[in-house]
């Protein structure tokens, strides 16, 4: 009688877990670490973790939190400013560490969903995109200045100019939010979803929507400048270079377009998605694809280099013009320092 | 192959019937009312099935096979697939169905859970099992995921003013609604039949709702919705059979009892 007893409760545990395992919640990452870095360090959000890195040899300064948890989930690559590191997690805590230790300095608690991308600190503003569709503006002790309440998620990291801040949300609208009073000054329709950044260059917002549209659109008003379509979603900020713009697509290609008019100058097929965007160099753009294919890519258009890394690249990459970072998904090596001719440096494991 | 023949066509199924309704909470309700009146045959058998077993422990032979074979094991094993044999049941058909819809039912919260699409990965995902020319991304994403005072994708917790903490109001419901169903559904023990059968349904009774309570406490709310659509849907489809035990949630008082009180 007592092995049955056991047996049912084994089996019930088994489903419980099988079940759990199979919706992905809970313990599952649902997205991609990311990676950032100054002179001295590197900072790797790494599922539960955030990491203090050592940039000469990828050595652990320091992580948080102390006692990882499989139910906090971040991801989002972490932000610098001054002695405070920002990261954001999937339960909607934005906290600030010291970049020392690591130690806590403040919490910010208020949002209800997922911090999907890095908060963006214009001056003495941090401004964090949240899933629960508010973009939230604290200052630089964790008070709450304003908030701003789109249609839906807002995924992706914002730009600024110093003045409005430009917000692309999941409800299709690119927002662009006065600076100091949190006041919508205009919004655009961009027919499809906003996952990916803008790019802003020149009083011009370059970005691409989950259909596979790119716009130009004019800073001061929102208007569409020109439209180009490409052949699949785009899910990053076009890299802008040499009046080029530079940026992957879901398809599994890197578009080249000409950002005066958005005509497409070049179309370079890879193997498998690029969704992440693309690191300036000094003879090149280096962008990684799904199938851990990285590339450089030359202002002419050309291959420079391949390299192949274990996993998938979806994550942004990173450079400091010497060093690229690359976070893989699911890679045997989840941080990846390189030099700027795609040779390791180091790795984290 | 798993992706192609289950999470593919629910998920289309599913985000196609969101379209023409345009909520998510009254879709995966639809959705979940449909795949278990397909399911319904394989349900009808199962309920069939295990009245048969039900039945067969009143059988005077298989009373008396229990208590002639007692102590030894393989003989009774052998005894009673004689019995079956010539009473043409088949044991395992009454599980075979239940076995058979577990892979569907896993196929169903996969395909919920990638359909919400709460971050990047998930949404890559989702993209993929779209069939192309039958959903448009542009119209489909974001998905409106409120219903009623929920967002399907996170976990369910109603808030109300004065109260400091959000209470799992659909956790309540799903372990109510699934410890009615596993207590109305089960048959009632038959004089003479073992205890362990009995006490091993007691457990289940008592252990599923926790688990099912759990899973809608820490899951997101569009999966514990669907636990109470589908628990009610199997209470009717029993009714329909002719097969709830309401003695089971009210046992009536026996005449000994009566009499003592």
């Amino acid at each position: 009688m007592k092995n049955k007893v056991f047996t049912i409760l084994l089996t019930i545990s088994l489903l419980a877990i099988l079940l759990t395992a199979c919706t992905g919640s809970g313990t599952t990452a649902s997205s991609w670490g990311a990676a950032s870095f100054n002179d001295t360090k590197v900072y790797f959000a790494d599922n539960g973790t955030v990491f203090a890195l050592k940039i000469e040899n990828g050595n652990t300064v320091w992580s948080y939190p102390e006692k990882p948890s499989a139910a906090r989930i971040i991801l989002a690559a972490p932000v610098e400013v001054g002695d405070q590191l920002l990261v954001g997690d999937y339960s909607g805590l934005l906290v600030s560490l010291n970049t020392r230790d690591g130690s806590e300095n403040w919490q910010f608690a208020e949002a209800t969903g997922k911090y999907i991308d890095s908060p963006l600190v214009v001056g003495e503003t941090i401004l964090a995109p949240n899933s629960d569709g508010t973009l939230y503006a604290l200052d630089l002790n964790g008070k709450k200045q304003w908030s701003f309440s789109a249609g839906h998620s807002f995924w992706a990291q914002p730009v600024c100019d110093g003045k409005t801040v430009y917000a692309p949300s999941l409800d299709h609208n690119l927002y662009a939010i006065d600076l100091v009073t949190g006041k919508l000054q205009w919004k655009t329709d961009l027919t499809a979803s906003l996952v990916g950044r803008a790019t802003l260059k020149d009083e011009i917002l370059y970005l691409g929507n989950l259909d596979g549209d790119v716009f130009a659109l004019g800073a001061a008003k929102g208007n569409i400048v020109w439209k180009q379509k490409v052949a699949a979603g785009v899910w990053s900020a076009p890299v802008f270079a040499e009046g080029k713009l530079y940026f992957g697509d879901q398809n599994g290609a890197i578009n080249i377009l000409n950002a005066a008019d958005g005509t497409i100058d070049q179309t370079i097929e890879t193997q498998s998605p690029v969704l992440g965007e693309g690191a300036v160099l000094a003879d090149g753009i280096v962008f990684g694809d799904e199938n851990g294919e990285l590339m450089l890519i030359g202002f002419d258009g050309k291959k420079k280099w391949t390299r192949t890394v274990d996993g998938a690249v979806y994550s942004n990459l990173v450079t400091n013009g010497n060093m690229i970072l690359v976070v893989t998904n699911k890679g045997t090596k989840p941080l990846i320092a390189m030099d700027a001719q795609g040779n390791e440096i180091w790795y984290k494991e | 192959m798993w992706d192609t023949i289950i999470i593919k066509p629910f998920i289309n199924l599913l985000l196609w019937i969101y379209m023409l309704v345009g909520n998510f909470g009254v879709a995966i309700i639809l959705f979940t009312t449909l795949t278990r009146v397909i399911l319904y045959p394989l349900t009808a058998k199962q309920i069939k099935s295990a009245q048969a077993m039900q039945e067969l422990q009143k059988n005077k032979r298989y009373i008396e096979i229990q208590e002639k074979y007692k102590n030894d094991k393989e003989k009774l094993a052998q005894e009673q697939m004689k019995l079956y044999q010539e009473l043409k049941i088949n044991p395992l058909s009454s599980c075979l169905p239940t076995l058979l819809q577990f892979p569907i039912i896993i196929g169903l919260y996969q395909a919920l859970i990638q359909s919400i699409a709460s971050a990047p990965l998930d949404l890559l995902k989702l993209t993929r099992h779209l069939y192309p020319g039958f959903l448009k991304i542009s119209e489909l994403i974001p998905l409106n995921t409120h219903f009623l005072w929920m967002d399907l994708g996170q976990k369910e917790r109603l808030f109300i003013p004065g109260i400091s903490f959000g209470i799992p109001v659909l956790t309540i419901i799903v372990v109510i609604t699934t410890y009615f169903s596993s207590k109305i559904i089960s048959p009632p023990p038959q004089p003479g039949a073992n205890d362990q059968g009995a006490m091993m349904t007691k457990m289940m009774n008592l252990y599923m709702p926790i688990l099912m309570g759990w899973l809608a406490y820490s899951l997101s709310a569009g999966l514990a919705l669907y636990f109470v659509i589908s628990n009610v849907i199997q209470i009717l489809q029993y009714a329909i059979s002719g097969r709830i035990y309401w003695d089971n949630l009210f046992p009536k008082k026996n005449k000994t009892d009566i009499k003592k009180a």
